[in-house]
Parts: C-alpha cells; structure tokens; sequence
C-alpha cells in the first residue's frame, strides 16, 4: 500500500499534478527516472549501414519489377501463344510447298529473277518444269521469261508440248529468240508445225523470223 | 549567222516555255512512262538542285520537231497508289515524242518504249526497269539495280552503287552489253552472247569452263554461253545478247 502512494506521488509529479515528492524514497526513485530520461537523450541515434540501406532499396525495385513482369506476361502470353501457333501452322503447311507457291509470295521483279536464278543449283520435279513453262504464260516481265527459259535450258528432255506452245503466244522479240535457242536444240518432240506458224506470223522481227527460218531448214 | 542564231534562241526559247513543271507530284514513288516512238532522256536530280519537270518535241511525217507546248494533248498523266504514269498518246501514223525529263532521283523508275527511240538515264538512284523494242539504251549513274530488256540496240550501264542482293539483267537481241560496275562488287554472272560474240572483262573471272575469245576483241562463230563469278560470287549479273559482244567493266573511281 505504502508502495503504491508512492508511485502514485511519482506520476503525480511527472504528471505535473503535484510540484513535490513527499518521501525520501520517492524522491530516490525520482532522481533514478530523471537519470534514465537524461542517459536516453545522450544514446546516439544509429544509422543503417548505407550498403544494407542499398540493398534494402534493390529489393523494393526488384521485387516491383518483378511484380510487373508477371502482370505483362500474363496480358501478353495469350497473345505470344497464338503467335506461336500461327507461325507453327504456317511452318507445318508450308512445309510441303512447291517452289511455285514460294514464288507467288514475292512481289518484286528483282525478287522473282533472283528467285528464278537461284532454282539453277537445286533439283526440280517434273510438276517444279510445268510451273515454270506455264510461267513464262502468266508472267509479263520479259526479263524474268528469259531467266526462266534460261534455267529451262538444262531440263530441255522435260519440257513438253506446252512449252513450246509458248512460241506462238509470246510477243516479246528477245523472249521469243531465246525460246527458238531451245527449239534449235530439241529432238524429242516434233515442232516443225509450230515453227511453220511461227515463221509465218506477220509481226515478227526480222532477227527473230530469220532464226526460225534458219533452224526449219535444219529440221 | 544571225539568221542561225536567232533560230536557236527561238527554239530554246520555245522550249523553255513548253517545260511543264511536275512538282505537284513531288510524293509519288515511282515514275512509268510508256511511249510508242521517241527518244526519251531521264536526269535524276538531288538536293538543292532538285527539279521535278518535263518537256518534250513532237515530229510527224513533216520531220519538223516542234516543241509541244500543251503536253496533256500528248501525254496522260496519272497518279495511282503513288505511282505517276505517263503515257504518250497512241500515234495516227508515224508521229514521236521525245520526252525530257528532270526528276529527284530517289524515285523508282519505269520505262517501257513499245516501237523506237534511244532511252538514256543518268544519275536514277532507286532501281530501273525498261523495255524497249528499237534504239539504245545508255544508263549512266544508276543505283541499286537495273532490269533492261531491247530487242534491236545496245545496252550500256554505268552503275554508281548496287543493292547487293538485287540481281541485275541486261538482255538485247540485236547489240552489245556492257556492265560497268564499282570494282569491289561481288556477283555471280550469266554470259551468253549466240553469235558474234567476246567478252571483255576488267575484273577476274572465276570459271570452271573456258571462256570463248574472253579479252580478245575477235567475234566468235559459236555461242558463248558461261557462268562465272567476280569477288567471290554474289547476287545474278546476266548479260545476253544474241549478236554482240559483252563486257564488264570497272567504274573508274
């Protein structure tokens, strides 16, 4: 009991509720507390090692990044999925394409010779030769029909009779002389007919209608 | 003398007036001409000296060259997906129109010369593609790539730069072809010349197949046909000719 009047006496004069201790020991414990207040003011304050404060911060970056790149590959991973997938069923049906349906995707003139050109150093089917003799109809690129009758020229045993239909229907003199190139060097299939009917077309160069009056006479 | 001189001024003058400015299409891409007969003379320009013009003289069967002063009676032109075509009206019996014409030469151009005249280019910095029947064809200054087809006349272009991976075709029947290259440009080559033919090459050529008369100016009987590379190979140069020689040459630098 004694002990509690004179606590209560302590907080009162910490309180500011009384202005003074009414006993010794009071006083005594009064003196401790203000010692204690005194000795805490005078404990320097600690600061964080900079470095750990560094990684501290990192951490926070990091762990936002973090945080980020989920919400991203979350909105994104349907759509890289679908991406995938397209380029994979683009893969899978392009795999078994013909060299015509790679040709039909250029757009250029430049890119088509260089395409035509490069198909010298590769082996071609006989459906690869009735694309390409049923080019030199659809094309109208002169330059182009000559890079194809060019490469035409080392599959001359595989060209058919479509092929040198195309004589009759092609306009362009310099075409039509390097179709004749082929024509002066061809055994296996009859063209006598069709060169009688070329060489008799009134619009014909004078070049073009000598050279194939010149491989008639040679038949 | 007088007399000469004042004819001169007078046509100069004439021509001056008849030059139609073309600047109103300075955001197409791609010029296409198609004449009948005619010379035509492209110039590309650049920078600030930059001019996008045309002019051109009509000759009928009274073989008088007239400045034509009102060109759209002579000539259409049309702009579609950024491409300007001009087109020579179709000739009542013989009549040509030579066109000049002053262009930026950033700009892709096509030629396309359905009976006769010679066609010159100088300084086209984009690509050219040209057909023609009869006449030259002499490109001078040309940039990334060139496809040529003619039936009667020679071809000679000069190449400032080249699109590495662009092939290059020079095809004529009738006349010689000769390349003119910048000296480190790498290609395979395409050399067929049926008759009358040599090859004049500054650069070296690497052949698996002896090369007819190659640097010696004597025509061939028989057909020179081969496939070589220069630096090691590269995208397609084919030059043929079907009575004429071939050359390819080194720019001088």
């Amino acid at each position: 009991m004694k002990n509690d009047n004179t606590d209560k006496d302590i907080m009162d004069y910490i309180d500011g509720i009384s202005d003074q201790l009414n006993s010794d020991r009071a006083r005594g414990e009064a003196k401790v507390l203000k010692q204690l207040v005194s000795d805490l003011k005078e404990i320097p304050l600690e600061t964080i090692n900079p470095q750990a404060d560094n990684r501290f911060y990192q951490f926070i970056n990091e762990k936002s990044t973090n945080q980020k790149s989920v919400i991203y590959l979350k909105r994104w991973l349907p759509l890289g999925l679908a991406a995938a997938s397209i380029i994979l069923l683009l893969f899978v049906f392009n795999y078994n394409n013909s060299y015509e349906d790679a040709y039909r995707a250029l757009n250029s003139n430049p890119d088509r010779i260089r395409y035509i050109y490069n198909l010298n150093g590769t082996e071609l089917t006989s459906t690869d030769i009735d694309w390409l003799q049923s080019e030199l109809k659809n094309d109208v690129h002169p330059n182009i029909k000559v890079t194809i009758v060019d490469l035409l020229t080392h599959h001359k045993s595989k060209l058919n009779q479509e092929f040198y239909d195309n004589l009759q229907n092609e306009s362009i003199p310099s075409v039509q002389m390097a179709l004749l190139d082929i024509f002066e060097s061809s055994t296996h299939v009859a063209i006598s007919d069709a060169l009688l009917i070329f060489s008799q077309k009134e619009d014909l160069d004078a070049s073009v209608r000598q050279k194939a009056n010149y491989i008639l006479s040679n038949q | 003398m007088k007399c000469i001189l004042l004819t001169i001024l007078l046509t100069a003058n004439a021509i001056g007036f008849s030059q139609q400015e073309l600047s109103e299409y300075k955001d197409i891409e791609g010029i296409y001409i198609t004449t009948h007969w005619g010379d035509i003379d492209v110039n590309g320009t650049d920078g600030q000296e930059e001019v996008f013009n045309i002019s051109a003289i009509f000759t009928d069967t009274s073989k008088q060259p007239k400045p034509i002063d009102n060109l759209s009676k002579y000539l259409k032109f049309e702009v579609l997906k950024k491409k300007l075509f001009i087109t020579a009206r179709t000739p009542k019996g013989f009549e040509s129109i030579d066109i000049k014409l002053n262009i930026p030469s950033h700009l892709f151009l096509e030629i396309e010369l359905l009976k006769g005249g010679n066609i010159y280019v100088n300084n086209m910095q984009h690509g050219i593609e040209i057909n023609s029947l009869n006449g030259s064809v002499k490109l001078d200054q040309i940039g990334k790539y060139a496809l040529v087809n003619a039936a009667n006349g020679e071809i000679n272009a000069r190449f400032s730069h080249i699109h590495k991976d662009y092939p290059i075709s020079l095809v004529t029947m009738n006349g010689g072809v000769t390349a003119t290259l910048p000296k480190d440009t790498a290609r395979d080559l395409r050399l067929i010349s049926r008759k009358n033919g040599y090859v004049e090459s500054d650069f070296s050529l690497e052949t698996d197949k002896k090369i007819i008369n190659l640097n010696i100016k004597v025509y061939a009987k028989q057909p020179i046909i081969n496939t070589a590379r220069i630096n090691g190979g590269g995208a397609l140069l084919f030059l043929s000719t079907e009575n004429g020689p071939l050359a390819i040459k080194k720019t001088k630098s």
